[in-house]
């Protein structure tokens, strides 16, 4: 019999619509929960809404930032699009639509390759954990809007794409895991992070494939092109808006290398607790990795495992939005899921297994608060600086250089803060030229821009020839003035 | 029965359907004029406005085609539905009786340097020779071709029928000539150069027994035997992977019309007689007639059989047959949008899409992509004042989308297609098919110029010896 005469029957875990479906109503539960927005969706609301308004920081901060990967700025975008035009809160739809696919994923995952009967269990304890386990709840909700959630969702896509690789290696399975390990790629630093630990585990998987089948030649080509692809398009998109290919690397090269060794060393609470938990993932996955039914999936886990709490502490000393946390959620629960679904009956093995499960709950749970993104604070309300400049300068600008500043003071139509992401010399005497110009400053301690090697740390210790000290906040915050006058405003024009 | 000369004494219809006698009908003709004198005279009166409307439509055109493509490369990976015969059928001929009877023919002209290759090939056939008959399609003034057929021992199920020569000298003319007489059940048209697979006709005799009556065709993928020759023949390689492995199939899998390969296309051989075999006016007949068939009513599918062919390893010929097969597509979709209404009724919506985005768009895409690679080019390194006002922010995404997304899809394609088609250690050149889609729009280029100076020359493709 062939597909000619009897086309297979799919089943309903085969049918993409009623997949579709599934998410939607997942999506529109999830909706309806009341949870709060983050400050990291905050801040990449404020991208998309500069980039609505052609504002050329936000086309900066789009492809210059490793913070707001461009695709999770694109995908707010997109869900602002859509559910603007329905009412719906766009962070909010963002979250749930990644949510309802992780949950979806989980839910296929369950149904191929989990053992019967241990699926409705898993999906009970899950449920209960996240509706009466206080502290569990606590954390889901707070992790419930981030843009980091695309990470997660595209993470545990992977693991199902690449689960259905390795069981039934067909080609489709392949190609999308390389499109997965892509769009990860475009997820700013933790999503490159994820990406680039997960390729050496599929090379090794299609390495072992390609021992048996010289056929399959050309898998690493495919797997490898896409990522490469989305790695090269940081580099094109850089040098076209911002005209400099490797700009999205230097803030945080300049991060990294202006720390000291100690600050390398030095763990804060939230790194500790973090570190501790992913040893007890690294831990239980490791035990994973020896069970018969789920040694693949573990190790996709692995890498995951190590490389989290290293991303983790290197943006927490970096002080920079990390986007980790619904990915290290993810990675808790796919462990716990391998556990409920491994084979090995070895009642030493599956001894270590329930401990290691209960203590990884056990830390995972305080970590949600103490591990979340606080913003860089400290700055003058913007109030008291335009009400301050309009005593004297009416009108004047305030220009602005970096990501966090941009975020800090946005103005839809520019008409007193002007931000950049990159600090133009040229450019900045250019227009002082035209207007009156003001800078504002912050301390340099790190947090707005790198303590040391930047431009700004440079004028905050020294100012430079044509800037004037107007005013200076007991927290280190420096607004200068630009004395370079406007044309035609000077009264030494006459002499020029 | 008569399948070439005028019948029915209608230039545009000879034989009862529409044929690319005349590359324009009447209101074509019209319609292209009143279209450009329009444009021209709405360019003199606004032509910012009228170029933003042109780069939106073309805009809207790629996003479709980008995401077609994108669809139907997932539905032949994810539901594949070639017929695939085990070998084990072989034993017993579909009606547990005897083998249908199978004609092969073959159109040939100046190839009597292959010509003994190509039946040593032949004789690898694994099918009865008393169900099997080869028709050696010469042209009656190629000497050449003619005395080596003939000094060959031939065996008994070859025949060599001779072409008179009369105008218009294409392919489908000598294969319609080729077919008045006599009777098979099935037929296939395999190219001089071509290596069937042995057991592919009887895979397709079995198939055509398990397929549901309307299935009047079944076409065989194409391969390339000579990928190693040169970056020409590599890329080369890939585009058919893509299109045999990838494209076909998708459409397969929609239903949709299927535009059908060159040769190893095997037919109910009453079925083509009925629809009137080929348009010898057409030079890529063997799309027109895939068409024909769908809307007629009979279905195409994709056997899993290859046969093997050369790839054209020189440039200069490579740029003919490209341009063979655009002017091809354009003469398709020109005759086939003659009675516009009345093919989008038989086609339906869904069907009608594919017609425009496959027939149409591959030859209008061919045809468009070197003005927007200039404008991309421009754009990224002039950085051209006033570009900006034809590209406002959703035409903007929707081009930055098909080039940042669409363009890397298409090339990975091919590298998909390479591995899908077994020859993986081509994959890495999906990345040289941007420089291999500009030779494309050369070869399209000089298509559409011969659909205006020459529109039935037929460019034909020099097979080369083995190396």
């Amino acid at each position: 019999m062939t597909a000619a005469t009897h086309p297979p029957r799919r089943s309903w875990h085969r049918n993409p619509a009623l997949l579709a479906l599934a998410c939607a109503v997942l999506a529109l539960c999830l909706y309806c929960l009341p949870v709060s927005s983050s400050p990291a969706m905050e801040n990449c609301s404020t991208i998309v809404a500069s980039l609505r308004n052609s504002q050329n920081w936000g086309r900066q901060a789009l492809v210059g930032s490793l913070e707001y990967g461009p695709l999770q700025t694109l995908f707010l975008l997109a869900c602002q699009s859509l559910g603007g035009a329905i009412g719906l809160s766009a962070g909010k739809l963002y979250s749930v639509i990644c949510q309802s696919i992780i949950m979806v994923t989980l839910l296929l995952w369950q149904k191929n390759h989990g053992r019967a009967g241990r699926g409705l269990a898993g999906a009970a304890l899950l449920l209960a954990g996240a509706l009466f386990f206080p502290p569990l709840r606590e954390l889901l909700s707070y992790a419930a809007v981030s843009p980091a959630w695309l990470n997660a969702a595209l993470l545990c896509t992977l693991f199902y794409q690449f689960s259905q690789w390795h069981r039934e290696q067909e080609l489709r399975w392949l190609v999308l895991c390389a499109a997965s390990l892509s769009l990860l790629m475009l997820c700013g630093s933790c999503g490159i992070m994820l990406a680039l630990g997960c390729i050496p585990v599929l090379l090794r998987e299609i390495s072992c494939t390609l021992d048996d089948h010289e056929k399959f030649s050309g898998l690493p080509t495919l797997l490898l092109l896409p990522a490469g692809y989305a790695l090269l398009l940081y580099f094109v998109w850089n040098w076209l808006v911002l005209d400099d290919a490797l700009f999205f690397l230097r803030d945080y090269w300049s991060r990294a290398s202006s720390l000291p060794l100690a600050a390398l060393l030095h763990f804060p609470p939230a790194s500790r607790r973090l570190g501790l938990l992913f040893l007890l993932l690294a831990a239980l996955t490791t035990l994973l990795c020896f069970d018969r039914t789920c040694k693949a999936p573990a190790r996709l886990l692995l890498p995951l495992a190590l490389l989290l709490p290293l991303h983790f502490h290197f943006t927490q000393i970096m002080q920079v939005y990390s986007g980790g946390l619904p990915a290290y959620l993810l990675a808790v629960l796919l462990a716990l899921l391998l556990v409920l679904n491994s084979s090995d009956y070895r009642r030493r093995q599956r001894t270590t297994q329930f401990l290691l499960s209960l203590a990884l709950l056990y830390c995972a749970l305080p970590i949600g608060v103490s591990a979340c993104f606080q913003p860089a604070g400290g700055a003058p309300p913007r109030t008291e600086l335009t009400a301050y400049i309009d005593q004297f300068w009416p009108d004047s600008r305030i220009m602005l250089y970096g990501l966090p500043l941009a975020l800090a003071y946005p103005d839809l139509q520019e008409h007193r803060f002007q931000a950049r992401l990159d600090y133009q010399e040229g450019d900045f005497l250019t227009q002082a030229r035209d207007e009156q110009l003001h800078l504002l400053v912050p301390p340099p301690d790190g947090k707005y821009y790198p303590a040391r090697k930047s431009v700004l740390a440079e004028i905050h210790a020294q100012g430079r020839p044509w800037l004037f000290l107007e005013k200076q906040w007991p927290g280190g915050w420096q607004l200068w003035r630009c004395v370079i006058p406007p044309e035609g405003e000077s009264k030494l024009d006459a002499l020029r | 029965m008569k399948l070439s000369g005028n019948i029915t004494g209608d230039i545009l219809s000879p034989r009862g359907f529409p044929q690319a006698t005349l590359v324009l009908c009447p209101w074509q003709k019209k319609f292209l004029l009143v279209l450009l004198l329009s444009l021209l005279g709405l360019l003199f009166w606004d032509w910012r406005s009228v170029l933003l409307v042109l780069n939106i439509l073309l805009t809207i055109f790629y996003l479709t085609a980008t995401l077609h493509r994108m669809f139907i490369i997932e539905l032949a990976l994810r539901r594949p539905r070639e017929i695939i015969i085990p070998p084990e059928k072989f034993s017993t001929p579909p009606n547990g009786r005897e083998w249908p009877r199978y004609m092969v023919i073959l159109p040939m002209y100046h190839e009597g340097e292959i010509l003994p290759e190509l039946i040593a090939g032949l004789q690898k056939l694994d099918y009865p020779t008393d169900r099997l008959e080869i028709r050696l399609l010469i042209e009656a003034d190629d000497e050449e071709t003619r005395s080596v057929a003939e000094s060959l021992r031939l065996p008994g199920h070859f025949k060599i029928t001779l072409i008179p020569p009369s105008q218009p000298r294409t392919k489908p003319k000598a294969c319609n000539i080729g077919i008045e007489e006599g009777e098979a059940d099935y037929l296939v048209i395999y190219d001089a150069e071509d290596k069937p697979e042995p057991d592919q006709l009887k895979k397709a005799a079995w198939a055509f027994a398990q397929s549901p009556p309307e299935v009047a065709c079944i076409q065989a993928k194409l391969g390339y035997y000579n990928p190693d020759w040169n970056i020409l023949t590599r890329c080369f390689t890939a585009e058919y992977a893509t299109w045999f492995g990838l494209c076909l199939p998708g459409l397969d899998c929609l239903q949709s019309p299927i535009p059908l390969g060159g040769t190893s296309n095997h037919f109910k051989f009453d079925i083509l007689r009925q629809v009137g075999g080929w348009d010898e006016y057409n030079v890529t007949e063997d799309c027109d007639l895939g068409l024909r068939l769908f809307i007629a009513g009979w279905r195409t599918r994709i056997l899993e059989s290859t046969t093997w062919e050369q790839a054209c390893p020189s440039l200069p010929f490579w740029i003919r047959q490209r341009s063979r097969w655009v002017k091809g597509y354009i003469q398709t979709y020109l005759v086939h949008t003659r009675d516009f209404w009345n093919v989008h009724r038989k086609l339906g919506l869904w069907n009608s899409l594919q017609f425009h985005l496959f027939i149409g768009g591959t030859f209008f895409s061919q045809l468009i992509n070197p003005l927007y690679w200039l404008m991309t080019l421009a754009w990224i390194f002039l950085r051209p004042q006033g570009l900006d006002q034809f590209f406002p922010l959703p035409v903007f995404v929707m081009g930055a989308f098909c080039l940042f997304v669409g363009n890397f899809v298409f090339a990975y394609t091919s590298g998909i297609a390479c591995v899908r088609r077994g020859v993986g250690y081509l994959a890495h050149y999906a990345l040289l098919m941007p420089f291999y889609w500009m030779l494309m729009s050369v070869g399209a280029w000089k298509g559409f110029w011969q659909i205006i100076s020459k529109p039935h020359h037929w460019e034909k493709t020099k097979h080369f010896a083995n190396q």
